[in-house]
């Protein structure tokens, strides 16, 4: 088989070289080029409410800080603010203070304050569904008390830049502590377009004196003056804020909802005064769905798996009997937790838990017809918990050293 | 001009990137528009019809024997109702798909990643490569796919297995909430786009010999791609729900941006757009191979490749005016399952049926 | 921006035919020629920023009754 050969000139060598050049020019996307000097990278983004405005604050890393030679004295970060009708805006007309054009592509941290989220929350994340630059990996926070500007103005000990201290913060306590629970832009996507469940924020707030927070002060000495602090998750519907879950609520979300990777409890000893703490290593709730006399019933099977980390009264645990009264006391400590939870969130009636996907999943044909006022019919949902509840190992030592201290003399 | 030679692993590779080529990107959201859910069920109905069809596109290929299939629609038809009808055929489908994968090609780089770069230049470049290679022919087309297709796969495991940690399978429940009709109707604008343009491959027989190997080319290639459909729509509507995937522009992209493991795994959404951007340019050889090499012969030319410029350029203009913005694409795909339906389904029947009459009357006049 | 892609064409195609000429194939000459000028006119229609009818837009005109009849049918 042969090719024929096209005019020789084509193949010389020179133009090889020509053509090579021109498309080295052309490879590297010229036309879009962003050199590194000319982004400010964003790490978090505050939004408030003003005056029917919104308010956004972002916090800029400035990168002459982050390299090893720096000099002490300017902030790791710029806070930009600016009033605008719309998030877009916003962002464009704070070039007007910036040197730089914001690069969102970064952004760690959301944060809203309260008004902003009782107002509605979708307007303000429509730009950052929409644009093309920005990743679905941020987190999402309402703050309590403060603005939005304050948490971003926030300095915060061990992370140079504050928003990743804020994100890693959220990230690790989320894997160890129940209360609290990460959402990412992909969950509240989904929330936002299920019918059966209703959307959760983390909420948390400033600690401490926020006006010396803001200030280098802060972190200078060992003890800092503020630290934000993640209390628990905050109940939407819609996506419009309706209350806040405290710890124990918060926790009860998290373990009804499956985000339990591990967390620590108390509970009051059964016989005597004082508390342990239980370590729950593996925790599974499974939403059971029935219906019974053309109402709908929901029952949650627990399974709970847990070991036993610090106790605080004196026990004598080579005792079986002792061992599962604690078990037992465990168990009835959680059963109070969920119930509470539940009942909290019934009484916000928002369905945080996703109660109406169940039955979505398992009823068809009636959640289409309870879906209009799912929320109404959410409030009186009768909820049957049951736990099965297993204590495993104990830890190094077998009984509190010191029980018998007080025979002694 | 000497018909090249293409092997049948190479052939099968060229059709398995054609057709992960633009239903890559768009399928998830117009499957999960419709059958919500269930989409995934749509992709098995789809291939199970699939393989209907293959009968009908082989028997049309043993018709061939040693012919182009362009020269064969002239023997059926006649020079002049041959030519009109090849030239309606070969100006509304291919060259038309032409056009609109372009386009296509240039939305998707500038909604997603270079935002102000303009259209032309994009398209010029892709098409400077397109129109080198099939000037080239078919073999070296065979050859490169051969090179890149182990990328493709490379880059689709990398992405598309990643994300069944972030597999939901709740996601994916009720399953037949709707009942059947939506999956129907899914499966059957899946069957036409991007099944039914496998009748193009037709034009490739000659640089395959048989039709037997052409067939198993065909089979094989249906079965892969299908499965790697299959795998992208249950992951996709696993990871997001049917809620996100219908409304989300390109939802098998966002998918990957956002897997996210052990903090370091993490923002490789742009090796999906490589990959993509790879079989769309087998598509758009694929198209534009059987488009010159049908007007060659509409035309009465022995060799094609002095139309394959005007013919770009043609396509280059006409792909800034084809729809003037996103609502009218969206409009566009609801009505092209049925116009694609004509070229895929019912065209090669009455060749077919044609090619059967026109036998038989040979046979008899040879008795005779 | 059209502008010169135009040109690059042109130069293109003229460097096509320098070796076209050689073989004296003037049935591919002249079919590539017309269709070169079609896309040259349609390119310099653009530049002057004349609207083109989309082909789609006759085909839409021409489903949308059917696809409408078919996806209702389906539907029931």
């Amino acid at each position: 088989m042969r090719r024929t050969r096209r005019t020789h000139s084509l193949l010389s060598p020179l133009c090889l070289l020509i053509c090579m050049g021109i498309m080295t020019m052309i490879l590297t996307g010229c036309w879009n080029r962003r050199e590194l000097n000319e982004l400010a990278v964003v790490l978090a983004v505050g939004i408030d409410s003003a005056d029917g405005q919104y308010e956004v604050s972002v916090q800029v890393a400035e990168p002459s800080q982050m390299s090893r030679n720096r000099g002490s004295d300017r902030s790791p970060v710029s806070i930009f603010s600016q009033k605008a009708p719309t998030l877009f805006e916003a962002f464009r007309k704070i070039t007007t203070k910036s040197a730089r054009k914001m690069y969102v592509a970064h952004i760690r941290l959301v944060i809203f304050d309260e008004q902003t989220a009782r107002n509605g929350i979708k307007e303000p994340l429509d730009f950052l569904f929409r644009d093309h630059e920005v990743r679905p990996d941020f987190y999402m926070v309402v703050t309590k008390g403060t603005s939005a500007k304050d948490v971003v103005s926030f300095i915060t000990p061990t992370e140079i830049l504050p928003s990743i201290g804020l994100y890693k913060t959220l990230k690790v306590s989320e894997k160890v502590w129940a209360p609290t629970s990460a959402v990412k832009v992909t969950e509240m996507l989904k929330k936002l377009t299920k019918t059966g469940v209703e959307p959760v924020l983390t909420w948390g707030k400033i600690v401490g004196d926020v006006r010396k927070g803001k200030t280098p002060e802060n972190v200078k000495q060992p003890a800092s003056f503020s630290e934000f602090k993640y209390f628990g998750v905050s109940a939407f519907r819609g996506d419009r804020l309706v209350g806040w879950l405290n710890e124990s609520n918060s926790k009860a979300y998290n373990y009804i909802t499956n985000k339990v990777s591990s967390t620590v409890g108390n509970v009051n000893c059964p016989h005597s005064k004082g508390d342990f703490v239980v370590e729950v290593s593996r925790s599974k709730v499974k939403i059971v769905p029935s219906i019974q006399r053309g109402e709908p019933r929901i029952q949650l099977e627990t399974t709970i798996d847990a070991n036993l980390g610090e106790i605080g009264c004196p026990v004598d645990l080579t005792n079986e009997a002792t061992f599962l009264a604690m078990e037992e006391a465990a168990r009835k400590s959680l059963m109070k937790i969920l119930k509470d939870g539940v009942r909290e969130a019934q009484s916000m009636g928002s369905d945080i838990f996703g109660f109406g996907e169940a039955f979505h999943r398992k009823y068809p044909r009636q959640w289409s017809q309870w879906k209009e006022n799912w929320n109404q019919k959410f409030k009186k949902i009768p909820v049957e918990i049951k736990i099965d509840y297993k204590l495993n190992k104990i830890g190094k030592i077998i009984s509190p050293f010191g029980n018998n201290l007080s025979k002694k003399e | 001009m000497i018909t090249q030679q293409m092997t049948t692993r190479q052939a099968a590779m060229w059709f398995i990137l054609f057709q992960l080529g633009s239903a890559f990107l768009l399928l998830p959201r117009v499957l999960a528009g419709t059958a919500k859910q269930d989409a995934w069920l749509s992709v098995l109905i789809a291939i199970g019809a699939f393989f209907l069809l293959v009968p009908l596109y082989t028997a049309i290929a043993k018709q061939l024997e040693e012919t182009s299939f362009s020269d064969y629609i002239l023997e059926l038809f006649g020079r002049i109702g041959g030519k009109l009808l090849l030239c309606g055929f070969i100006v509304g489908y291919p060259y038309l798909l032409y056009i609109i994968v372009l386009r296509d090609l240039s939305d998707f780089l500038t909604t997603s990643f270079i935002t102000e770069t303009p259209a032309e230049p994009i398209l010029v470049l892709m098409m400077s490569a397109v129109i080198y290679i099939v000037r080239s022919g078919a073999a070296v087309i065979g050859r490169t796919v051969e090179i890149l297709f182990f990328l493709v796969m490379l880059l689709f495991a990398f992405g598309y297995v990643s994300l069944i940690p972030s597999a939901e399978v709740t996601n994916l429940m009720p399953v037949l909430e709707h009942g059947w009709n939506p999956v129907l109707l899914a499966a059957f604008t899946m069957l036409i786009f991007p099944y039914s343009e496998m009748m193009l491959f037709l034009f490739l027989v000659p640089n395959i010999r048989q039709a037997r190997r052409w067939k198993k080319a065909v089979v094989k290639s249906a079965l892969v791609s299908g499965s790697m459909f299959l795998l992208m729509t249950l992951l996709t509507i696993s990871v997001l729900s049917d809620g996100v995937v219908s409304n989300i522009m390109y939802p098998s992209y966002f998918a990957v941006r956002t897997i996210s493991i052990g903090d370091f795994y993490e923002r490789f959404e742009v090796l999906v757009a490589v990959l993509w951007y790879i079989t769309i340019f087998y598509r758009l050889s694929l198209f534009l191979h059987v488009s010159v090499q049908g007007l060659a012969v509409v035309l009465g030319l022995q060799d094609p490749r002095p139309l394959l410029i005007p013919l770009s350029l043609i396509a280059l203009v006409m792909a800034n005016i084809i729809w003037p913005n996103t609502a009218g694409y969206t409009a566009a795909l609801q009505v092209w399952p049925f116009y694609s339906m004509f070229f895929g389904i019912f065209l090669p029947i009455l060749i077919w049926m044609v090619g059967i009459f026109k036998r038989a009357k040979n046979s008899i006049s040879k008795e005779n | 921006m059209l502008a010169p892609i135009l040109v690059l064409f042109l130069v293109a195609a003229l460097l096509e035919y320098r070796s076209l000429k050689i073989q004296k194939r003037y049935r591919e000459i002249i079919s590539s020629v017309i269709l070169l000028a079609a896309g040259l006119t349609l390119g310099i229609l653009r530049l002057l920023h004349v609207e083109i009818p989309s082909p789609m837009s006759g085909i839409k005109t021409l489903f949308q009754p059917i696809s409408h009849l078919l996806t209702r049918l389906l539907y029931i």
